[in-house]
């Protein structure tokens, strides 16, 4: 009975570390790990942002597919940044891809249609989304 | 219709006074801190999108940041700055507004690297203080570039911490300025 006991602790134990590593070592999550929330065109997204403060709490954090016409595709420290075209010069959408979809981003030029998809992280300039994928090209 | 066309030239006059300001501006620019954990554990993070307008005949300077945009190795770490430190979904931005008060002292125009001393409103996590920092400008083959690093100490900013006088080193880096057509 005793050793059913100490049994049943050390896997309690063992279970409670291989949590608590896995949780301390945890990588934040990159767009295409996670399920889309929403889905807009370039220009869908930019209107939801007319009211900024509302849109900025209800987006920030979710996963957006959003597809729309390439302004410019320019390279980051790491990775690239690609900005979609809306009706509104001034506020593009910019999504920051991971440094995985390097190759890929490689490809996309000015005036490509895309969708891609990424995590918000709200208004400045842009529509500003990170961890990024390319869904379709 | 001398009238119509008075009107419309001293329009056009003014829309040309507008556009007199020599505006850079950048959407690239970088911020990253470091700091150590009581516990000894160093926590680092770095935001590739900054936003940053300068005005070069007032010396009027801007940086614009999403709290919730900077990149951590751990997401337990991005986690608690974003919802315990930072509260980013109540404060999703942090600002600086403000003027470098040395303007005369750079030429943008000429090669080198200048000192230059920035004063404005700083904000984060919903409180703005009045700072004054140091920077530098750098021209080289007519690019500009800027680099700043300031210390921000979180109890003046209602930032709770483990450690009461924790102070964070934050680099600023603008790789390239941009101007504004």
């Amino acid at each position: 009975m005793k050793k059913k006991i100490l049994l049943i602790v050390v896997v309690l134990g063992l279970a409670a570390a291989a949590y608590a590593y896995y949780e301390y070592t945890r990588k934040p999550a990159t767009a295409s790990e996670l399920t889309t929330d929403f889905t807009f065109t370039a220009d869908e997204l930019l209107k939801e942002f007319a009211n900024e403060e509302a849109a900025t709490k209800k987006f920030q954090d979710k996963t957006i597919e959003v597809s729309g016409t390439i302004d410019a595709v320019s390279k980051n420290e790491k990775s690239y940044d690609v900005s979609l075209l809306t009706s509104d010069d001034m506020t593009l959408i910019t999504v920051q891809l991971v440094p995985e979809e390097n190759a890929n981003a490689e490809k996309l030029k000015a005036g490509d249609k895309v969708t891609l998809k990424g995590i918000c992280n709200g208004k400045l300039a842009d529509i500003e989304l990170n961890k990024g994928a390319i869904i379709k090209k | 219709m001398k009238r119509i066309i008075i009107l419309s030239l001293s329009l056009l006059l003014t829309g040309l006074t507008v556009n007199a300001q020599t505006k850079y501006f950048t959407k690239k620019g970088k911020i990253s801190f470091k700091s150590v954990k009581p516990e000894g554990e160093k926590v680092e993070a770095t935001n590739n999108r900054v936003t940053s307008i300068f005005e070069v005949e007032t010396g009027k300077i801007e940086f614009l940041v999403l709290i919730s945009a900077f990149e951590f190795e751990k997401a337990l770490m991005q986690e608690h700055f974003n919802e315990n430190y930072l509260e980013s979904k109540q404060f999703p931005k942090s600002t600086f507004k403000g003027t470098i008060t040395n303007m005369k002292d750079v030429d943008l125009k000429k090669d080198g690297s200048y000192a230059v001393t920035i004063t404005g409103d700083f904000t984060i996590h919903g409180v703005t203080k009045n700072v004054t920092e140091k920077g530098t400008i750098t021209v080289k083959d007519g690019k500009i570039s800027a680099t700043a690093s300031i210390e921000i100490a979180l109890a003046d900013y209602k930032i709770k911490s483990p450690k009461t006088d924790q102070v964070i080193k934050t680099t600023i880096n603008i790789a390239r300025y941009e101007l504004k057509k």
